[in-house]
């Protein structure tokens, strides 16, 4: 009793001075001995003092990675950053009935090529490339390029055609080679899509259970999308990885961890009705933003940071309320 | 007065509660039931007359839209078709085109197209890659053919994102056209940029009969020697 009166008063004087942080828990500091409590307590409010200059709960050493990380993806003054958009089947009565591919891929393609504007002034104005239909790039101020390759999965926007169409075969066979080739050569590769409740990412339609759901048992018993990524990976290959799909972060974390230690990996934190947007925007129809899909815009605050070369990827997040997270790697 | 004033706040509010959470709840029942045997209970609650108001409502006010979206494409509640083709297309997304193509009958298709095409015509408000590939998409799944004069800017565009998606629908509707329309587009095609039109006219190519790919033997020469090896890849 005495010592947490002790430890009150301490907190009430630390108030005082203005300084502010956040106190160990009582049953915390009831397990340590008053002596070493006080220089702990002390520790953090300096840690608190330090000018903020880093991420929410910041760890310098997260900083100093991901600015390293940034000086080498720009190193050659271009930075490469892939996106792909995978299978993405959406299902109506349990009946797969529509794939949004192309609509998400037209989404996120205007969100690039918009004027530049005071409050947008770096997601914007991309250009096209005459050459080559998946790219689009753009040249910063500070000379260097951006430039943001898209490959997408679906041949067609009827899942009953493509689970039967050749063409489907040979498209998600080349878009998934090519994801698999970005993550061996590319500095960052984003996936936007299904994670198919651990058996993600996946470029082709879902495999179906008798009853017509999606196998989520095959999936992840299997986990073929995930043995894909792994075999790619390598330390330090990507720089930077983004799952933005169901729950990507409990699903991939860990291995992705794994095998690639340094990763700064991106994964959302939430199951797909709520991934995917189901809010829309309120008040009368004036569709001057459109909030398609949080997964698309979670991804477009990352790669709104790397223009910046801003560190700051959960502090963004968290403002735009964005289900996703930033995991720096060791 | 008092009492009037209780009375007139029970008689508003009580009507929203059960709005707010009626579609919802109908949406997900219809999701939850088995294919084409909607419960006696879910069957009453959409031939319930106060429901169609309501999704009229929900469709305008934007809160509920992807409820009231799931139950008139699942219910294939035909009369609410106007209301659906009038939401501004850069908020449907898929959902309202899934709807628009469940709601399709042989009598209103021709209303569906003339908002797809309307669509694709006009160039005036932002997301027009997503308004003319969702159109695209749109045309595609009711089997409409887009008129070559319509398409032809497309062809065009220096959205080769655009470009692509309106070869790939002409591609699709190919033997629709006559021989005079489509065969200087696929010459076209074959020789064009990006790299990605080339591929696709390539893919087209091959499912022709014989006597018409002999018209395409000059733009194939050049393809084995395409700077592009995924088109190199590809030639026949």
């Amino acid at each position: 009793m005495k010592r947490r009166y002790t430890q009150m008063i301490f907190f009430h004087f630390m108030s005082i001075v203005g300084i502010t942080f956040t106190p160990l828990s009582w049953s915390e500091t009831d397990n340590i001995s008053y002596s070493r409590a006080i220089p702990n307590l002390l520790q953090k409010a300096n840690q608190v003092n330090q000018p903020q200059t880093c991420d929410i709960n910041p760890k310098q050493s997260n900083l100093e990675k991901c600015h390293n990380k940034m000086d080498k993806i720009f190193a050659d003054h271009k930075a490469n950053i892939d996106v792909f958009i995978g299978y993405n089947d959406l299902d109506i009565n349990d009946k797969s009935a529509f794939t949004a591919d192309s609509i998400m891929r037209a989404y996120f393609i205007d969100k690039l090529t918009r004027p530049c504007s005071k409050t947008n002034p770096d997601l914007c104005d991309f250009q096209f490339d005459p050459n080559d239909a998946d790219k689009l790039s753009k040249k910063l101020k500070d000379g260097n390029t951006v430039e943001v390759s898209i490959s997408d999965s679906a041949v067609t926007n009827r899942d009953s055609a493509n689970k039967t169409s050749s063409a489907q075969k040979v498209k998600s066979e080349r878009t998934l080679k090519k994801f698999e080739n970005s993550l061996e050569n590319t500095e960052a590769v984003f996936y936007v899509g299904h994670s198919r409740d651990g058996g993600g990412p996946d470029f082709s339609p879902a495999r179906r259970a008798a009853s017509g759901h999606v196998d989520y048992n095959w999936y992840k018993a299997h986990q073929p999308g995930l043995h894909h990524v792994l075999e790619s990976m390598s330390d330090g290959h990507p720089d930077i990885f983004g799952s933005f799909s169901c729950d990507s972060m409990k699903h991939f974390a860990k291995p992705l961890r794994k095998t690639n230690p340094s990763l700064l990996y991106f994964g959302t934190t939430r199951l797909a009705n709520e991934a995917y947007n189901r809010t829309v925007p309120k008040g009368p129809w004036v569709p001057t933003e459109v909030t398609s899909s949080e997964v698309i815009d979670s991804m477009d605050i990352a790669i709104t940071n790397i223009i910046r070369r801003d560190c700051e990827f959960n502090r963004r997040f968290k403002e735009q309320n964005m289900p996703t997270v930033a995991d720096y790697g060791v | 007065m008092k009492r009037f004033k209780t009375y007139l706040g029970l008689t508003l509010l009580i009507p929203s509660l059960t709005y707010a959470g009626n579609l919802s709840s109908i949406c997900t029942e219809l999701q939850n039931s088995p294919q084409g045997k909607p419960s006696k209970s879910l069957d009453q609650k959409l031939n319930d007359k106060a429901l169609l108001g309501q999704l009229r409502n929900a469709l305008k006010s934007s809160a509920e839209i992807r409820d009231a979206l799931c139950i008139v494409s699942s219910a294939k509640k035909s009369e609410l078709l106007e209301d659906v083709l009038h939401i501004p297309y850069e908020n449907l997304k898929p959902e309202v085109f899934s709807t628009l193509y469940a709601l399709r009958t042989d009598q209103n298709q021709s209303a569906i197209e003339t908002q797809a095409f309307n669509w694709i015509k006009d160039p005036s408000s932002e997301g027009i890659t997503l308004r003319v590939v969702g159109s695209l998409n749109l045309l595609a799944m009711l089997k409409s053919i887009a008129k070559i004069d319509l398409l032809s800017p497309l062809f065009s565009s220096q959205n080769t994102d655009i470009k692509i998606r309106a070869y790939e629908y002409f591609f699709h509707h190919y033997s629709d056209y006559s021989k005079k329309d489509r065969q200087p587009l696929l010459k076209t095609a074959l020789t064009g940029q990006p790299y990605q039109l080339r591929i696709a006219a390539i893919e087209h190519y091959r499912t022709l009969s014989e006597d018409e790919k002999n018209i395409f033997r000059a733009e194939l020469v050049q393809c084995k020697k395409d700077p592009i090896v995924e088109v190199r890849e590809e030639c026949p």
